[in-house]
């Protein structure tokens, strides 16, 4: 089957009355997690998916795929308002979304990131549409070393990203990798860090990390904030939303190269929105003429990352429709949500199964279209939150915030997680310890580790394998790059030119 | 709680550093109770030390940098107050949401969690926040127990 | 005579008795929902399989059946939850191998004791394994393998989902039996080790049949055995390892539905008793020819003694394999 006659049969299944319903559904549940802080897709889609039980396995997979892109254009609308992560890989929204916010510019942020993910979802459907088998076989020659030297390069790219002073946030990031080493040693099945508690078995949940980190933290500091982020909120108009020509000029090649970045990350089995969300942000900041820009309200600072995890997200469906290996652990549920309707997927799945593989992608178009049409009125209403007095809003995070990290095991311990990384969050932020760093180090940690020491065990101890394998090299030789252009020369004029800046809080 | 001023808490510049110092510590002296392997063939113990002593040496240079900063801006920048009442407010409240959640339900814990945030907070409008509460109950268990199944109770145990 | 009729009327009595006790019985369990906790996450083959069997034993016993996930530490999460539960029949587990018997073998501070906690209802399906290489490699046979491994020990590398999952243990158990020396390559889940597999990586895998069926079908795995006792459906053509070349090897998972201890007798009987007719049902057998499981339905004292040769059998494994944490 060519692509044409893909298109065809795709079209005619996503557009069933019944496919545009569950659609419309997914999006739109996708979009309200995404925007509140704590419940995420991974958590919505694992709840929702019992409910797809009877439903059509097409109809079925559409809907929960919805949920899961849907999240990512909600999940900035938080960071944006409330510099609070409405999902863990919107952190990094945060860093110039909230800035941007404070100077009056919420509603052009919002509709910046619609756009941003509307065009990053594009490109990468693109993708899948053309060439998923070719990248998918392309993903499989990445073996341990090339999975350690990419995540080399995302630390490395991590740990340009310190605003302030530098040493404190290089020791945020090795405080990050440290927190990735608690749990099960993937190699010796060893409990680190436990403390006989199994509920830390599988290491801390990524979403209590960051809801503590970022929005716990965050509440503590505005409580009692007579201001708070209250702000006059008056009709917003299309004018309000509306870039100007200057500032589509500034997000056109961002958003490109974001979503060329989250694109190949999200192909890559085993990493995710997360790692591309930062790999883009990194390559913005050290590409850009104004470095000094990022973390003060910078457009390319949300139109990068924002673009990347939407392009990351759907490119996470390559390695799964076209080689049964799913990328991350969504991607992993809705395969599941596959094999429990009877299909499993694997290498036979395009020719097998074309009606599904072409109806979901279509409806990947169908949902980002909608959710691009539901997304701008909706800056309104989110922006209205803004007038809510906080002390009304933040209880009220505070219970989703809970109750999202209950969602994910059922189990109340990890809103004790919650709280003791909310506290920390406070204290390191109190201290002008920047919290990025530490999500950086948290998801890359355990992804280096796991695939240094697999390189390790299959080259049988040697390290020469990290140089002789071609893609290894290729991004081993990268980071060089990237650390001799930044991170020398950055440290030796910050050391020489003048004592640093602390950076108390990022959000005065 | 409310009316008593967040005093301010001026820990010295070096504390930070001092603090990351001592977390290295602690976390070689755990990770020492683990296999080291070696550098080719590392075991479980030998990331965490390796990062942990690096996370000393990063410790060190905070000081030095807090020791720059001392010197170039004596100690009079002004230091936002240190939110105790912010922060123990929201501590007891997630504690309580999280211990009695599964044992009086959801509506009752998320009541509870705003009273105490009012407490703290020197609840001027008690009826608006009272509002505010019965909303995000609502809101709660029609969107985390009846739409999407948690195993949450609205009222009672689980 | 009369003493006949005597008999037969108490006979008839007792029947009368037996026929009127056994609804009364079952009336007074289950009174309320039953809750199957899966100690995993939502969308994997225990909680499909929970979810089916729950859904039967919903219209059997007239009471909703609620499944909840409780993932965590492989299954050990979800499993203390329920031992700790009170044993009342009104809260099971759907226990699977790593949960209920490795693991009790691996883990010296695990909380709990598979054979001391549970009163198993039934071991519901079995599942066995295939070892399967990549269609490149120069392996085609069990015997292969094992020549290969006797010469060249710690070289031949088999990846598997991670430390303590029955994949796993199906390595260390061909190990032990042959006398060999595998490398094991652990990863987190299968679907990164099937990667590496499939990139010619790794040597082989002990792996899910139903996943890796659909790579044999399509020519990139080939399948050198099946860790059963027979021949299995998705596998035609493919032997046992037993039969090629390594006799005693036998390596299954499983599932089955656990009660804490101490739930009372009635209520595993009753339940039991809803199980084995939920397995004979249409869409059941329908749903386990597709993911390739076989039927077992063991009775509670069967499952229990199942259970406990289990355990012996992965901890003199685990054991000899120096793994005990």
């Amino acid at each position: 089957m060519n692509i044409l006659q893909g298109f065809e049969t795709g079209l005619a299944t996503a557009l069933t009355w019944h496919a545009l319903m569950y659609c419309f559904i997914g999006v739109t549940i996708g979009t309200f997690v995404g925007v509140l802080p704590g419940i995420g897709a991974l958590a919505a889609i694992s709840l929702a998916l019992p409910l797809t039980y009877y439903l059509d396995p097409t109809d079925a997979l559409i809907m929960l795929a919805g949920i899961f892109y849907g999240a990512q254009y909600g999940g900035s609308t938080a960071s944006i308002l409330l510099n609070l992560p409405g999902t863990a890989t919107a952190a990094i929204t945060c860093l110039d979304g909230y800035p941007l916010a404070q100077q009056g510019k919420a509603p052009l942020a919002i509709f910046v990131t619609a756009i941003n993910s509307f065009v990053g979802s594009s490109i990468a459907i693109v993708l899948v549409m053309g060439f998923a088998p070719a990248i998918a076989e392309f993903a499989l020659e990445f073996g341990a070393e090339d999975y350690f030297s990419v995540m080399l390069l995302g630390l490395v790219a991590a740990s340009t990203l310190t605003i302030g002073s530098p040493m404190k946030a290089l020791s945020m990031v090795v405080f990050g990798l440290l927190l990735g080493m608690v749990g099960t040693d993937v190699n010796t099945g060893q409990f680190r860090f436990t403390f006989g508690l199994f509920e830390l078995a599988d290491g801390f949940s990524i979403v209590a990390v960051a809801m503590g980190l970022f929005g716990v933290a965050e509440i503590i500091s505005n409580i009692r904030q007579p201001q708070g982020v209250i702000q006059k909120v008056g009709r917003i108009r299309m004018k309000d939303m509306m870039p100007e020509r200057g500032e589509w000029r500034q997000i056109v090649r961002p958003t490109l190269r974001g979503s060329a970045i989250g694109s190949f990350v999200g192909a890559l089995p085993g990493t995710g929105p997360g790692i591309a969300s930062l790999m883009a942000y990194a390559t913005e900041k050290r590409i850009s003429k104004t470095p000094d820009r990022f973390g003060k309200g910078a457009l390319e600072g949300i139109s990068a990352p924002e673009a990347a995890n939407n392009a990351s997200v759907q490119s996470a469906f390559i390695p799964m429709l076209s080689l049964g290996i799913p990328g991350d652990a969504i991607v992993a549920v809705l395969m599941g949500a596959m094999i429990l309707h009877g299909i499993t997927p694997g290498p036979n799945l395009i020719n097998s199964e074309p009606q599904m593989f072409w109806g979901l992608i279509m409806s990947f178009w169908v949902g980002n279209l909608m959710l691009l049409v539901l997304n701008i009125p909706l800056i309104g209403l989110w922006v209205k939150l803004l007038s809510v007095p906080y002390n009304l809003l933040y209880p009220g995070i505070l219970v989703f915030i809970c109750v999202g990290v209950f969602s994910a095991d059922n189990n109340v311990f990890d809103i004790f997680v919650v709280l003791g990384f909310g506290v920390l969050g406070y204290l390191m932020r109190r201290f002008g310890f920047p919290a990025t760093p530490v999500l950086l180090g948290f998801i890359l940690g355990p992804l280096l580790e796991e695939n240094f020491r697999r390189a390790m065990l299959l080259s049988r101890g040697d390290a020469s394998v990290f140089f002789t394998s071609p893609i290894s090299a290729v991004f081993m030789g990268l980071s060089l790059i990237f650390l001799g252009s930044v991170f020398l020369p950055g440290l030796r004029q910050r050391l020489l030119r003048r004592a640093p800046v602390e950076m108390n809080e990022d959000d005065d | 709680m409310a009316s008593s001023p967040a005093f301010s808490f001026r820990p010295g510049p070096y504390l930070p550093g001092v603090v990351v110092i001592l977390t290295g510590a602690a976390v070689a002296a755990g990770a020492l109770n683990y296999p080291l392997g070696s550098v080719l063939r590392p075991g479980p113990g030998f990331f965490p030390l390796g990062l942990s002593v690096l996370l000393m040496v990063m410790g060190l240079g905070v000081l030095i940098e807090a020791r720059a900063t001392a010197r170039a801006a004596p100690a009079d920048t002004p230091e936002e107050p240190f939110h105790w009442g912010a922060l123990i407010g929201t501590v007891v409240s997630i504690l309580a949401f999280g211990l009695s959640v599964e044992r009086i339900g959801f509506i009752p814990a998320t009541l509870l969690l705003f009273a105490i945030c009012a407490v703290f907070e020197g609840g001027r409008d008690w009826r608006r926040l009272a509002l505010a509460a019965l909303f995000i109950a609502g809101l709660g268990t029609a969107v985390f127990i009846w739409g999407l199944g948690l195993p949450l109770s609205a009222f009672g145990g689980a | 005579m009369f003493k006949r009729t005597f008999l037969t009327t108490g006979a008839a009595a007792a029947a009368l008795m037996t026929a009127l006790a056994g609804p009364l019985a079952a009336q007074t369990y289950p009174e309320g929902p039953i809750t199957i906790v899966v100690p995993f996450p939502p969308g994997g083959s225990t909680d499909l399989l929970a979810r089916q069997l729950g859904e039967s034993l919903s219209a059997q016993l007239d009471q909703p059946v609620v499944v909840e996930n409780r993932g965590g530490a492989g299954g050990t999460v979800g499993a203390n939850y329920v031992a700790q539960s009170d044993p009342d029949g009104y809260t099971l587990l759907m226990g699977v191998t790593g949960s209920n018997a490795i693991s009790a073998a691996l883990r010296d501070d695990l909380p709990y004791s598979p054979t001391e906690n549970f009163d198993p209802v039934s071991i519901v399906i079995s599942s066995p394994l295939a070892l399967v290489v990549n269609s490149d490699s120069d392996f085609e046979s069990v015997q292969d393998v094992l020549d290969f491994a006797k010469e060249n020990p710690d070289t031949f590398t088999h990846g598997t989902p991670g430390v303590g999952t029955s994949m796993h243990m199906a390595g260390e158990l061909f190990a032990l039996e042959s006398g060999t020396s595998l490398v094991h390559v652990p990863y987190k889940g299968s679907a990164a080790a099937l990667q590496d597999l499939l990139g010619g990586r790794i040597d082989a895998m002990f792996g899910d049949i139903l996943v890796t069926s659909e790579y044999i079908a399509n020519g990139r795995l080939t399948a050198l055995g099946v860790t059963g006792t027979q021949e299995h459906f998705l596998l035609e053509g493919v032997p046992t390892i037993a039969e090629a070349g390594l006799p005693d090897y036998a390596a299954f998972s499983w599932q089955g539905l656990f009660a804490p201890a101490g739930t009372p007798t009635e209520a595993l009987d009753t339940l039991y008793g809803a199980v084995s007719t939920a397995l004979e049902s249409e869409e059941m057998q329908a749903m386990f020819r597709e993911r390739g499981f076989l039927v077992e339905g063991m009775p509670p004292a069967e499952s229990k003694a199942f259970i406990a040769s289990e355990v012996e059998k992965w901890t003199e494994v685990v054991d000899a394999a120096g793994l005990k944490q």
